[in-house]
């Protein structure tokens, strides 16, 4: 289940597409910025009151998307967002995300084996490749694994921390220098792609934000996932649209 | 995917000002075209492949235009033609460079009788330039049996490239639709001027060029004074490659190619009693099984079951449907999976036959792909927005229909039934403005769209009502200038409204705030021209001497969508206030403004009384923590029809309210519409400017 924002940008104005397989791709308008017709809301119903700080639009979008009515995005309705301005702040707020994509998983989704691997190489204005392989299979129990670039990375980790178990220092050298050499790609590539920076952000503050934030999302997802029965790994951050 | 190889090359070609175009694409579209030929070749039922590089024949600019491939079959078989198409089909999978409406399938006798049938087809369709500039790709020449083609044809034939190529021109980048691309637009200078030049040559000389470039340069030989100068400087523009700082406003290359045109009308005297009335006197009977392929599968059959529908329910009623997948009167063009229909019926309906008649549409189809007009013959023609800049000419008739069959050449539609009839003489005021037409309006106002399922739908006014306003004015200041010594016709919708004021009987005070009305609607800026709907339509009917007892009912049909916005709220309100002040800014104020207090602890209850004088503010408060309870909180307390989720961390945008409703109003099966959030730009901490400087921190991806 891919929560899609990104797709409407490419979409542009105009009605968004409701896709047939509720696992895939969904529509999601955030709450902070969504205008609903009572007549569809008292038929679709209200938000889900388990989801407390966040997740709720994406299950309402879900919902309606289901029913006949029709979801429009209209790009020219701008609202601009403040956002969280410490750390922790916005720790909280990414940890909040990933607490509650689980449960609407849980809700909208047989289940399944849900591997998602999807990258997308984008450079300012146009993209030149988007992958999205989906995969899923019947499964005893739900299991959501979105493979991300954030994942290649830290197998890298996980490998130098064998490496030090079995104390085989090459495979240290190796492990370590394919996860440093990993990261300076992936977060030079988004770095370097997207930005209209301020002088004063640096690349390393930006890259150690990036990698910390996809920590707080991957373990808010993965213990509220546990606490419902999911086994979820999964990050948003690396397939985001960029510029 | 499809097209993205195309577009990439030709964004490459933009951005880099690498131009006259690359071999490489020229090379590249040459290979894709024999991969083409050769799978098709294998199939029997093919007699013969023309293809069609349009408008970029000979000429080195070859990526911006399409490419048409037309394919003849043997037998007027449906299912052979199925067959091909799929084959086509199949191909455009892995050929990016392919479009499926780029094809056309037609049986031989097909081809044979349109060719000598109808004027039509001489004239907009396929045949006449396959057998042009088409080029034999494969199978043996079919066409080598007719007969060139006779003088008088051959310039209508050239004029009418160059009309569409102008309309095209005038629609998108006069009227508000300005590219921002200014290579572009150094480009469609370049390409409208030396299309003009083009035509002018081929009058006057007697001779066919194809190409720009030599059409340029011969026009700059035979021209003098102000116009060599102009086609020199579009000449030195081309050879600059499009980089030298621009030369030529757009409007300079109108006013100098309304003056070229001119000439070359002149040059051709047979073309002034033009034979745009021919055209749409000619009647072809369509069979289904004559549809071109151009409209993909889907479309096909649901046109076919509307058109079923419309003929066997609505026989007597309607006069003729037309189709078409470019959205005339949002000068939008559709996806490729929607059409557009136009429905003319013999008389005016009344309301509920209208709603009735969607209704039973709309069960034969899905809302989202078919836009569905119903007009009356003389609302048909007045649709051509009189827009500010448009002038009539001779050549250029700024007829409806002749939009609409232009688009409906050269968008691939199909029309289906009898084109429109429309009555030259209309020009006198007397024909052209009926008693009926007037009641029409003003009771049901002009157009109403489709899906009708209450009648909040209906836009109010339409850009078309003013732009028949101005119509109307118009010609009532031509009546009357007719008396007077000297004659002046207004041109365009401004001049009109000075006009105006010279005359006693139209002089009115308003005419000017809301002609400014108009030109913020036709630039698509909010505008508050309901206003002035009921003086407008007073004005008309005091001027052409109408009865004034018609129904007075105008005010019940307006329905605005009561909105409420609802913002949950925890212990900010120092920033709730920013969010509450930017409401206020709104160009469409909400009717309600819900504040769900989620228990706080700080002062949100007073900066929320505090905004009370401003907005119709209602305060609640809601116990249990969470935002989706306090959501629900907010929605139970909402009176409004629409309600609108904002949150307190938020600061919208003036227009933001306006946006949201738009859709609402026009579709009412639209149930939910998002807009774009967007970071803040403010100084603040190493986290802030992260957030900004990441563009990838949306709100919105979780």
């Amino acid at each position: 289940m891919i929560s899609n924002i990104l797709l409407n940008k490419g979409y542009g104005k105009g009605y968004v597409p409701k896709s047939d397989d509720s696992a895939m791709i969904q529509p999601l308008f955030p709450t902070a910025n969504a205008a609903i017709r009572k007549a569809a809301l008292d038929e679709v119903g209200f938000f889900d009151t388990v989801c407390k700080t966040s997740g709720e639009d994406l299950d309402l979008c879900i919902r309606m998307a289901k029913t006949k009515w029709e979801l429009f995005f209209e790009p020219s309705a701008i609202v601009n967002h403040k956002h969280r301005t410490t750390l922790f702040g916005l720790l909280k707020q990414w940890y909040g995300y990933g607490n509650y994509h689980p449960h609407i998983f849980k809700k909208h989704t047989p289940r399944c084996l849900e591997i998602i691997y999807r990258s997308r190489n984008s450079m300012r204005g146009w993209s030149v490749l988007r992958i999205y392989r989906i995969l899923g299979l019947p499964f005893p129990f739900h299991f959501l694994f979105f493979v991300t670039p954030f994942h290649i990375l830290n197998v890298f980790l996980i490998l130098s921390l064998l490496a030090i178990l079995i104390k085989s220092h090459w495979l240290l050298m190796a492990g370590l220098g394919a996860w440093i050499s990993c990261w300076l790609y992936f977060s030079g590539k988004a770095f370097f792609q997207n930005v209209i920076l301020k002088r004063n952000a640096r690349w390393i503050i930006y890259s150690l934000l990036r990698y910390i934030l996809n920590w707080a999302y991957v373990l808010g997802a993965f213990f509220a996932g546990l606490k419902i029965g999911i086994i979820s790994l999964e990050v948003t951050r690396e397939e985001t649209p960029s510029g | 995917m499809q097209l993205m190889l195309k577009r990439i090359i030709q964004n490459f070609v933009v951005k880099t000002n690498y131009w006259p175009f690359t071999r490489f694409y020229q090379a590249y579209y040459t290979l894709m075209l024999k991969i083409i030929i050769r799978r098709l070749k294998k199939h029997p039922e093919i007699a013969a492949i023309y293809l069609i590089a349009s408008s970029a024949a000979g000429d080195s600019i070859y990526g911006l235009s399409d490419i048409d491939l037309i394919i003849i079959v043997k037998d007027n078989n449906p299912e052979t033609k199925w067959k091909v198409a799929g084959v086509y089909k199949k191909l455009s999978r892995f050929i990016p460079i392919l479009k499926y409406d780029e094809m056309g399938v037609y049986g031989i006798e097909e081809v044979r009788r349109c060719y000598r049938q109808t004027d039509l087809y001489l004239k907009y369709k396929f045949f006449t330039e396959c057998k042009k500039r088409g080029k034999l790709l494969y199978g043996s020449d079919i066409l080598s049996e007719f007969n060139e083609l006779a003088d008088i044809q051959r310039n209508e034939f050239i004029l009418g490239q160059l009309a569409f190529t102008w309309a095209i021109f005038l629609k998108n980048f006069l009227n508000g639709h300005k590219t921002d691309n200014p290579l572009l637009q150094k480009y469609l200078c370049y390409k409208v001027t030396s299309d003009t030049c083009k035509a002018f040559i081929s009058t006057v000389n007697n001779q066919e060029l194809f190409n720009r470039k030599e059409a340029l340069e011969r026009a700059a030989e035979q021209l003098d004074g102000a116009r060599k100068r102009h086609v020199e400087k579009i000449r030195a523009l081309a050879k600059s490659g499009f980089t030298m700082p621009a030369p030529t406003l757009l409007s300079d290359t109108y006013a100098f190619c309304v003056r070229m045109i001119e000439t070359t009308v002149e040059q051709m005297p047979h073309i002034r009693e033009s034979s745009v009335e021919k055209q749409i006197h000619t009647r072809i009977d369509f069979d289904f099984e004559n549809l071109d392929f151009i409209v993909s599968d889907d479309n096909r059959r649901k046109m076919q079951a509307v058109v079923a529908l419309v003929r066997e329910k609505y026989r007597e009623e309607v006069r003729s449907v037309l189709v078409s997948p470019f959205d005339l009167l949002h000068n939008d063009p559709l996806d490729e999976e929607n059409i557009c229909l136009f429905i003319v019926p013999q008389r005016p309906l009344s309301l509920e036959a209208i709603m009735e008649f969607n209704a039973v549409i709309g069960e034969n189809s899905s809302p989202q792909q078919l836009y569905l007009y119903m007009l009356t013959t003389d609302m048909a023609i007045s649709l051509n927005r009189f827009d500010p800049g448009l002038i009539h000419s001779a050549l250029f008739p700024l007829e409806w229909m002749d939009v609409v069959l232009l688009y409906l050449s050269n968008r691939s539609s199909v029309l289906l039934g009898q084109p429109l009839e429309y009555d030259k003489t209309r020009k006198l005021v007397k024909n052209y403005f009926s008693q009926e037409l007037l009641d029409w309006v003003s009771q049901h106002e002009k157009i109403v769209r489709k899906p009708i399922s209450d009648q909040e739908l209906i836009r109010w006014p339409a850009i078309e009502f003013q732009g028949f306003f101005w119509h109307a004015l118009r010609l009532k200041l031509l009546e009357a200038s007719r008396n007077s010594e000297r004659m002046f016709i207004p041109l365009s919708s401004k001049q009109v409204c000075r006009q105006c004021r010279k005359l006693t009987e139209l002089n009115s005070p308003w005419l000017e705030e809301f002609h400014e009305e108009y030109e913020k609607d036709l630039n698509g800026v909010p505008s508050h021209s309901e206003a002035y709907f009921m003086q407008a339509i007073a004005l008309l009917k005091k001027i052409y001497n109408l009865d004034a007892g018609a129904s007075q009912q105008d005010t019940a049909i307006i329905k605005r969508l009561r909105i409420s916005v609802i913002i949950p709220t925890f212990n900010r309100a120092e920033i709730l206030k920013e969010a509450l002040s930017s409401l206020v800014l709104q160009t469409r104020i909400p009717d309600e403004v819900v504040i769900v207090d989620n228990n706080s602890s700080d002062n949100t209850k007073e900066v929320a009384e505090g905004f009370k004088h401003r907005l119709n503010i209602r305060y609640v408060l809601e116990r249990t923590q969470g935002t989706s309870t306090a959501r629900n909180t907010g929605i139970r307390n909402a009176s409004g029809d629409i309600v609108v989720f904002f949150d307190d961390d938020c600061v919208a945008e003036k227009e933001w309210l306006h946006y949201l409703e738009a859709p609402f109003l026009r579709d009412p099966s639209i149930g939910m519409v998002g807009g774009e959030i967007l970071a803040c730009r403010v100084k603040g901490t190493l986290v802030e400017d992260y957030c900004i400087a990441d563009a990838l921190l949306r709100v919105g991806m979780r």
